[in-house]
């Protein structure tokens, strides 16, 4: 055990489940100061240990977990991590984050403090690096310097709560220690399974809960009993202040506090951003009975906050009878009540609680899941998938019940799940007859619950994105939907949503100023509430180190350089940086009418200004003045 | 004597000043002065896309705040709240005083003069604005987003109703907007 001092424990953790071996190594200040941490670091230790031919679910693809400096500090939405490795769902970089903690005064129902990241700080880690895979179902108990592999046999199979509660329980005393966890889904290698984080937070995106079943680790239980102290104390409580003071008069963060991210669809239906029927159609009436206002006044029954944040979006939600009867849990996110609402034309909201109960409990991707089974029900529609091959479940717009009983098939992979537990682009790959037109993904990562139809420039950072389409690493999503602007930093109050100019420089200078936040492990809600300078101030009174705005966009290109390097590395090429034909069609209503991306421009744009070659791979000069010469020797070869 | 507000006295003075003066100003109007708030009145009850968009059952007034500017004539911030009903019904616009404001149920949206003007220029996406809280609102969040697509009708009627904005008046008409205002103050009892 130790303190984290000044932002970082300065150790990372490295397990090897093939050899059972178990070491701790120094992370050094320059490397720290480099990436900050997070999924920069991350890429940085992946770079020197992966070979680009070993598949996602073999034993030679790490499995990373990492924190940054501010975690484990009382400023607002610092309680994030980073979970990376190759993905099996899109076969390039992976990386998921998540929050974490309803806060030990907020117990409910079995929850209790849940804050994986600080808690791994407390024991005394920055990261855990995990190689190997192991021939047994096992876990990793840390507590503290105490770091231990143990058999899982009687938890293999279990569903994500039980496990949760039976780790809390046999390795809690009076604090509970906080759990990672996969479910049936990363068991059984489902390509977007999920890891969760205790019972309320997924780390969703690109499948990192499937790298964790096939090294046979059902779980990662961390317990911790050092603190994370700042470099300078005074500093560190003024700015706290200023900044729950900053964040508190927001309207974004009330409107999330009020609502949760389910705000969006209201508003979002009006701007064109929620997609519908599998991104076919501009209008759905029933979307007025699947977002924040319902969920708050019929569903809610706690708001919950991660550690140290004001915003508090999370919600807890409870259906009290009827075929959906839910018990009381975490509540849909609004990507949620989109892919199983309107990606499928239902506006049963019990159903969506239900679903997103059914995806938590089996550890699968719920952005993934509901837009694989929404692309199944575009392939039902025109008859290329019948009963006769969906086990005579009938996939038909607006049926929750057939979604749900589809997400258990595709956790267990029985029957039709066996193909839809691949992802939509494996398995319109194997169904074949056309149905390739109805994938909605980028690079075999199925789109969030945004239409670039709405915001072009969403299109570009879709097309773009390393890990495929994402919502998440970059903050081009507020930007173009103005809710939060960095005018300091360069960029304007107000962009178009369904124009295409501009938005090369926008998305850059969006993915420049996100990168070192996500890195840095910070809540990108929260980051919209405040600025660049902000967010330097925060890594300044932490560590002590100064970072000038400029500083802070020039970490970030080389975070973007290293992790697209990395995609490339892996294989994907300018062909890749395309987006679905599906959000290529003008739509006849709703708030997008006639607008489509000008994608080819944009591409055209990006490509100049980021100084992408032919095969969409950041050139070598462009990589050497980042800093990054052993990634342009891997990529280009010694000059 | 000023009249008290809510009163039927109020009620009747105020409407007479307003159509006196709708009848005797020069077009267009100056943006919130009363002659312009007639003419915004009747706009509203007539507006059918407000009508489609409202909720059948809605009872909740709508009050926007113009936050003071004296550089643009507004030395004062001014309220102006919308007595909205079911099916789209506007009862009436009215003038009223900050005392008044904060009833439960109202909605208020809160902007500056120049955020008002970006609305009525069209410069501003009422959607966007509500959003970024460059228009900010207050009142139960739930029941305002989902009633977003009539809020922002309301809202984007501030830019259909011909008017002159206080930045596009000469000094003189500046200088008695800001008379008028001060007079509404005195009589009507609006601050
Ligand atoms: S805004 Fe929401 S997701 Fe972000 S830290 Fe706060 S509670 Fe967690």
């Amino acid at each position: 055990m130790g303190n984290c001092e000044s932002g970082y424990a300065k150790r990372l953790l490295e397990v090897n489940l093939t050899e059972g071996k178990i070491e701790t190594t120094p992370l050094d200040d320059d490397l720290l100061k480099n990436y900050l941490g997070g999924g920069g670091l991350a890429a940085h230790l992946f770079l020197n240990k992966f070979s680009p031919e070993s598949d996602a679910l073999s034993e030679d693809n790490p499995l990373i977990i990492m924190t940054g400096p501010l975690v484990g500090t009382l400023l607002p939405g610092t309680s994030r991590f980073a979970v990376c490795a190759r993905s099996p769902q899109t076969g390039y970089w992976g990386i998921g984050t998540c929050g974490g903690n309803f806060g030990p005064e907020l117990k409910f129902a079995g929850y209790d403090g849940i804050y994986f990241g600080p808690e791994l700080k407390f024991a005394g880690y920055d990261g855990i690096f995990i190689e190997g895979k192991s021939d047994k179902p096992v876990y990793l108990l840390v507590e503290d310097d105490h770091v231990e592999i143990r058999d899982a046999a009687d938890l293999w199979g279990k569903p994500v709560y039980e496990v949760t509660d039976i780790l809390k329980e046999r390795h809690g005393g009076k604090r509970k220690p906080k759990v990672l966890v996969i479910g049936p889904g990363g068991e059984n290698l489902v390509r977007f399974a999920a890891i969760a984080n205790d019972k309320g937070h997924y780390i969703g995106r690109t499948g990192m809960g499937a790298v964790m079943g096939s090294k046979s680790l059902k779980a990662v239980v961390v317990s911790g009993t050092g603190k994370a102290l700042p470099a300078l104390p005074e500093e560190y409580k003024a700015l706290r202040e200023s900044l729950l003071e900053k964040i508190k008069e927001s309207q974004f963060a009330q409107l999330m506090r009020s609502m949760g991210t389910a705000v969006s669809m209201d508003s979002g239906m009006m701007m064109g951003d929620v997609p519908i029927r599998n991104w076919t159609k501009g209008e759905f009436d029933g979307s007025a009975n699947i977002g924040g206002p319902t969920m708050t006044e019929q569903y809610l029954t706690k708001v919950h906050a991660c550690y140290a944040c004001p915003i508090a979006c999370k919600r807890v939600v409870k259906v009290e009878g009827g075929p959906f009867k839910t018990d009381e849990g975490p509540g849909p996110e609004y990507e949620t009540c989109s892919t199983f609402g309107t990606f499928m034309e239902n506006d049963n909201f019990e159903g969506i609680i239900k679903a997103n109960e059914t995806c938590n409990q089996y550890g699968v991707d719920t952005i993934s899941c509901g837009s694989t089974i929404a692309f199944a029900m575009q392939c039902f529609d025109q008859g290329i998938l019948t009963t006769a091959d969906t086990d005579g479940i009938e996939l038909n717009w607006g049926n929750i019940e057939s979604a749900i009983k589809m997400v258990e098939k595709i956790a267990r992979r029985e029957g039709i799940g066996n193909l839809l537990a691949e992802g939509s682009a494996k398995a319109a790959q194997k169904i074949g007859k056309g149905s390739e037109q109805y994938v909605v993904a980028v690079k075999g990562l199925e789109l969030p619950a945004h239409d670039p139809r709405g915001f072009h420039g969403m299109g570009l950072e879709y097309a773009v994105g390393y890990r495929g389409a994402c919502h998440l690493q970059h903050m081009s999503l507020t930007i173009e939907q103005g809710v939060t602007a960095y005018e300091d930093a360069g960029l304007k109050e107000d962009y178009d949503g369904q124009s295409s100019d501009g938005k090369a420089d926008m998305v850059i200078l969006s993915q420049n100023i996100g990168a070192p936040a996500t890195s840095a492990c910070l809540c990108i809600f929260v980051y919209n509430c405040i600025s660049v300078k902000d967010f330097a101030d925060m890594i300044h009174v932490v560590t002590g180190w100064d970072f000038s705005q400029d500083d802070l966009i020039k970490m970030g290109e080389k975070i973007w350089l290293l992790m697209r390097g990395i995609t490339n590395l892996l294989g994907s090429r300018a062909g890749d940086d395309t987006l679905p034909p599906n959000v290529m069609k003008p739509l006849e209503a709703g708030g997008n009418v006639g607008s489509v991306p000008d994608i080819e421009k944009m591409l055209q744009e990006f490509y100049e200004l980021r100084s992408l070659d032919a095969n969409g791979w950041p050139r070598r000069e462009v990589l050497e003045k980042a800093g990054l010469a052993d990634l342009a020797q891997k990529l280009h070869g010694a000059a | 004597m000023p009249y008290t507000f809510g009163t039927p006295e109020w009620e009747e003075a105020f409407k007479k000043l307003t159509q006196e003066r709708i009848a005797t100003q020069p077009r267009p109007f100056v943006v919130f002065s009363p002659e312009w708030i007639g003419e915004w009145e009747k706009y509203v009850q007539n507006d059918a896309k407000y009508k489609e968009l409202a909720q059948p059952n809605w009872e909740n007034p709508v009050i926007l705040h113009m936050l003071k500017n004296p550089a643009l004539g507004v030395d004062q911030d001014i309220y102006v709240k919308l007595d909205l009903w079911h099916n789209g019904e506007c009862r009436s616009i009215r003038y009223i005083p900050n005392t008044a404001v904060g009833q439960p149920g109202d909605f208020v949206v809160t902007g500056t003069v120049e955020r008002w003007l970006a609305v009525g220029r069209k410069q501003l996406d009422v959607t966007k604005g509500m959003m970024q809280g460059k228009l900010k609102l207050k009142g139960d969040l739930p029941t305002i987003v989902k009633a977003v697509k009539s809020s922002v009708r309301i809202v984007e009627t501030v830019g259909e109703v011909d008017g002159k904005f206080p930045d596009e008046l000469t000094p003189e008409q500046t200088e008695a907007f800001r008379k008028v205002v001060q007079d509404l103050t005195k009589e009507f009892n609006i601050t």
